[in-house]
């Protein structure tokens, strides 16, 4: 394995793990402007 | 800190709450970064502090009781999806996963993370299952009253109470050990600061407040977590530094695909996958929480949330491994705080101890809730009010549970009990109960006693052969083998049931019970956790097809969604005492 190959291997969870919470905050946003307009909680 | 397969084998639980690490002393404090005790102090305020002002946005004067066990049963993706990753990663998870890319290499973190994530994946179908049958449950208990009765689902509380609340003490566990590391400050310190932080924003709003406070946690934790690595991997030379050392790792640590790390990290976990989703309250709250058409995809979510956050940090312990660090006082326990302390500025090694404060929290706050709901619903709801709950007494019942639960599990912490028998007896009742509560959603011939007697018999041979009570020789070795591979046929074939449906379930299964017996002939019985792990599968399935087919019972699944109802309507259905309705 070389530099390039370990470089992706260990920063691809950190970059997913980005992603994730990317994809988690669109739709907490949403939720919470969702549940605001329909005077209801959100959880 | 919960680690999801390490229940079963309860051994690993063991040394995994020694990895934050229960006594502590064993860590000369002077290796790490030691905060001041004001700034720790400023440190857990902030949070805890913080969390519980987070609540004061969804306290209600008065909850409603269904509410207060699984929200709206609407809750979107995005809540769902923080909070079942939030719930799902505990420090025990990311400090095993890098012991295991410490011991393994490259391997390790994946075989460690991998199949802890897949966990989540692979009950998600039996939960859509459980969501069709019973909209308005509250714990999967509860549904099996509804199918069986009070002896069934007493089995299923009893094993979630007991997996909750071990999961309770050994996050406060670690609490007492970080404060203890980083801080002037006692393990007894850290743990009553914990058990008082999380009860504090857990108590009023119970599993409403869980969810909110999870989403915050689950981001914290993932934004610290993706800022450590590639600050500890540039820090510490960089990658071409630690390509460099590739050539010194064995050719075992240098396999991407490692049948050793398979054998010893991937395949106990791959034997627990389904056991640990259907024996926690902490999952099923959230399947029963969540919009019934968001299931799969807050399930899928929180997989790769939990396989990126763990995977991710268990890099650590292969950046250590690369760099030639070795652990202080030989324990590779001290791997992640060795690596956060010699290659994180001060402000990011505060962000970490907040990351894994963060982690055992949202933990803890699971279980609390859960405990909670299984005591209110399954002990109270179900049998001692007998469709007569009142939602006032149900509700002071859950929050004094709560405050119960925080004060054992913090008594039980700080004497550092020795727990190993109750974990090897909860990892076996949960296995036995996999095929049983599965079967009962699905086959309308599967009664009460096969349910009640293929736990019996399950936990009974677990025993038998756990403890050697009979030599694991001759003719007896050679039948528990065969019956622990039809116990490994049943894990696949139940996997393959959830995905794919009941023919290829079957299949699989049988294909791989007939696989499998040669190869496990003369091998399980040097292999007794593996051993006895299987057999509580293998037998439970055995008793509960056998009874099941000797009965001419034909249930009909629409019972269940008529007798589990909200508990809310349900006191104004049967005149009980009037809770008020928000």
């Amino acid at each position: 394995m070389g530099t390039v190959w370990l470089a992706i291997y260990i920063l691809m969870w950190p970059a997913l793990t980005i992603g994730v919470l990317a994809v988690i905050w669109v739709a907490v946003l949403k939720e919470l402007r969702a549940a605001k307009r329909e005077g209801e909680d959100a959880v | 800190m919960r680690d999801p397969a390490d229940f079963p084998s309860g051994e690993n639980i063991s040394k995994i709450a020694h990895a934050i690490d229960v006594e502590g002393s064993a860590v000369p404090a002077q290796d790490f970064v030691q905060f001041s005790t004001p700034v720790t102090l400023v440190l857990l305020a902030v949070f805890y502090g913080g969390t519980f002002l987070l609540t004061l946005l969804i306290g209600r004067r008065d909850e409603n009781v269904d509410a207060y066990m699984v929200s709206t049963q609407r809750v979107g993706f995005g809540f769902s999806a923080a909070s079942m990753t939030a719930t799902w990663v505990w420090a025990a998870s990311f400090y095993a996963s890098a012991i295991s890319g410490y011991q393994y290499g490259l391997s390790g973190p994946v075989h460690y993370g991998l199949w802890g994530a897949l966990m989540i994946l692979f009950i998600y179908p039996f939960g859509r299952r459980f969501r069709s049958l019973a909209p308005h449950a509250h714990t999967l208990g509860e549904i099996m009253h509804a199918r069986h009765g009070s002896s069934s689902q007493l089995i299923l509380a009893v094993s979630n109470l007991l997996g909750s609340g071990i999961s309770l003490m050994v996050n406060f566990t670690a609490a007492g050990a970080l404060v203890s590391v980083l801080s002037p400050l006692s393990f007894v310190h850290g743990v009553l600061i914990a058990g008082a932080g999380v009860l504090a924003y857990t108590l009023w709003s119970g599993f409403r407040a869980s969810v909110y406070t999870d989403f915050a946690q689950v981001s914290a934790m993932m934004l610290v977590a993706a800022a450590v690595i590639p600050i500890i991997l540039f820090q510490a030379g960089g990658p071409a530094a630690l390509a460099a050392r590739l050539p010194e790792l064995t050719a075992e640590q240098l396999d991407p695909l490692s049948g050793t790390a398979f054998l010893e990290q991937g395949a106990p976990f791959l034997v627990a996958v389904l056991a640990y989703a259907i024996g926690n309250q902490t999952i099923a709250q959230r399947l029963f929480a969540v919009r019934p058409d968001r299931i799969k995809s807050t399930f899928v979510t929180a997989t790769i949330g939990y396989g990126s956050i763990v995977i991710g940090l268990g890099m650590l312990g292969l950046m250590a491994l690369l760099i030639g660090v070795q652990p202080v006082g030989g324990d590779p326990n001290n791997i992640v705080p060795q690596m956060a302390s010699s290659y994180l500025p001060a402000v990011f090694v505060a962000l970490f101890f907040i990351l894994v404060i963060a982690s055992l929290s949202s933990t803890a706050d699971s279980d609390l809730s859960a405990l909670s709901a299984i005591v209110m619903t399954d002990v109270y709801g179900k049998n001692l009010a007998r469709g007569r709950a009142n939602p006032r007494t149900m509700l002071l019942l859950g929050r004094i549970t709560m405050i119960v639960a925080t004060v054992i599990g913090v008594l039980f912490a700080s004497l550092n009990l020795n727990i190993l028998v109750m974990l090897v007896f909860v990892g076996a009742l949960w296995g036995a109960i996999v095929f049983p509560v599965i079967v009962s959603c699905y086959w309308k011939r599967v009664t009460n006693a096969a349910f009640t007697w293929s736990v019996v018999c399950a936990l009974a041979v677990f025993t038998v052969a756990r403890f050697e009570w009979v030599p694991l020789t001759g003719i007896t070795a050679l039948g528990l083998e065969t019956i622990a591979a039809v116990g490994g046929g049943v894990v696949l074939g139940l996997m393959a049931f959830g995905f794919f449906g009941a023919r290829v379930g079957a299949g699989v299964g049988t294909v791989a019970a007939l696989v499998l017996i040669p190869l496990c002939a003369g091998f399980l019985r040097d292999h007794v956790v593996l051993l006895s792990s299987l057999l509580a599968y293998g037998v439970s399935t055995i008793v509960c097809v056998a009874i099941s087919l000797a009965s001419r019972n034909e249930f009909d699944f629409a019972l269940i969604g008529q007798r589990v109802r909200r508990f809310q309507e349900e006191q104004s259905t049967t005149g009980a005492a009037p809770g008020r309705t928000p």
